[in-house]
């Protein structure tokens, strides 16, 4: 009798256990960790309009830096310095203009066409409309567009933004 | 006897050329698109086993996918950048294949350039591919520089 009960409570931890953590539906292992993302993208039209930089402004790509903050509400903080670039350096002339950002974040499915990594939103003040990135895995995220798809970069920049710290 | 030698000779040289480039040249028709990006420098010397110095920050690469004559998950490849350029370019044929070390799914294209070993890319979608390491990992760029080859042109 004393078997059959230890068989029971085993079982159903087990069942606690699984639904407590259930199975991965996407390819990457988990939900991506608080850290810094830094990275350097084109600067096009959907993401000046998201950051709200005057279509006028000269902005030939930017520099991110995305602090995921370690706590349950997932919050984040972002800066974006753009500008002209420098010739022969990876800067920008007059050092650029910067924006802050800050907000929360959440995930909201799953990426096309193969559907296998997630998708991030992130929205706060001063960004419409909001952010969409990919998580690759816990280093590489990537930018979406509305379709949830990879936005294409250029020869120069690409959409992607890679962890610094944890 | 001798009369025959000379023609024997050009016709073998002939079929010999013309068979070659059949093998190593690409059509401009089976061209599966261009893929430019930069990368940093040190650790894809590293993974090349190349020897660099430490002022190397980035790599300009341009990768040129032909599809092959009976399928659209193989074909053969040209990648350009760092020392492979001119003569150098790095050919080979690659194929699609499935899983990194992360995503069981994700889908990789395995590039074997002649005499070296393989080169792996992981296919986000038609336009966009990231480098892997030799186990299939993602690599972590900096501030400036990512991974990642984009398209920007295509047949």
């Amino acid at each position: 009798m004393m078997t059959i009960k230890i068989f029971l409570a085993i079982v159903l931890t087990c069942i606690l256990v699984m639904k407590a953590h259930p199975q991965n539906t996407t390819g990457t292992t988990s939900a991506i960790t608080a850290g810094v993302f830094v990275g350097s993208t084109p600067c096009d039209s959907f993401i000046k309009a998201s950051l709200e930089i005057p279509s006028v402004e000269t902005c030939e790509f930017i520099k991110w830096e995305i602090r995921l903050l370690d706590n349950p509400s997932g919050h984040f903080q972002l800066s974006a310095l753009y500008g002209e670039s420098q010739p022969n350096t990876n800067g920008f002339k007059g050092g650029g203009k910067k924006i802050e950002i800050s907000g929360t974040y959440k995930i909201v499915g799953e990426t096309k066409p193969n559907e296998k990594h997630r998708l991030y939103h992130f929205s706060g003040n001063h960004l419409k409309p909001e952010l969409l990135l990919i998580q690759m895995d816990n280093n590489v995220l990537h930018f979406a567009d509305n379709n949830h798809d990879f936005i294409t970069g250029n020869a120069g920049f690409s959409y992607a933004v890679n962890r610094i710290e944890k | 006897m001798k009369n025959f030698i000379l023609p024997f000779l050009l016709f073998s040289s002939f079929f010999y050329i013309n068979n070659c480039t059949a093998q190593t040249a690409e059509k401009a028709s089976d061209l599966v698109g261009v893929f430019d990006g930069r990368t940093p420098c040190q650790e894809l010397a590293k993974q090349f086993n190349q020897t660099t110095t430490p002022e190397c920050i980035k790599i300009k690469w341009r990768l040129k996918l032909y599809k092959g004559p009976a399928k659209n998950d193989e074909g053969t490849f040209q990648l350009e950048g760092f020392v492979f350029k001119g003569a150098d370019v790095l050919k080979g044929k690659w194929h699609a294949t499935v899983g990194t070390a992360a995503n069981p799914e994700a889908l990789v294209y395995q590039l074997n350039p002649a005499g070296r070993g393989a080169v792996f890319f992981l296919k986000a979608n038609d336009n966009v591919f990231f480098f892997l390491d030799p186990q299939k990992n993602l690599m972590v760029g900096n501030r400036d520089f990512s991974y990642t080859l984009n398209r920007t042109a295509t047949n």
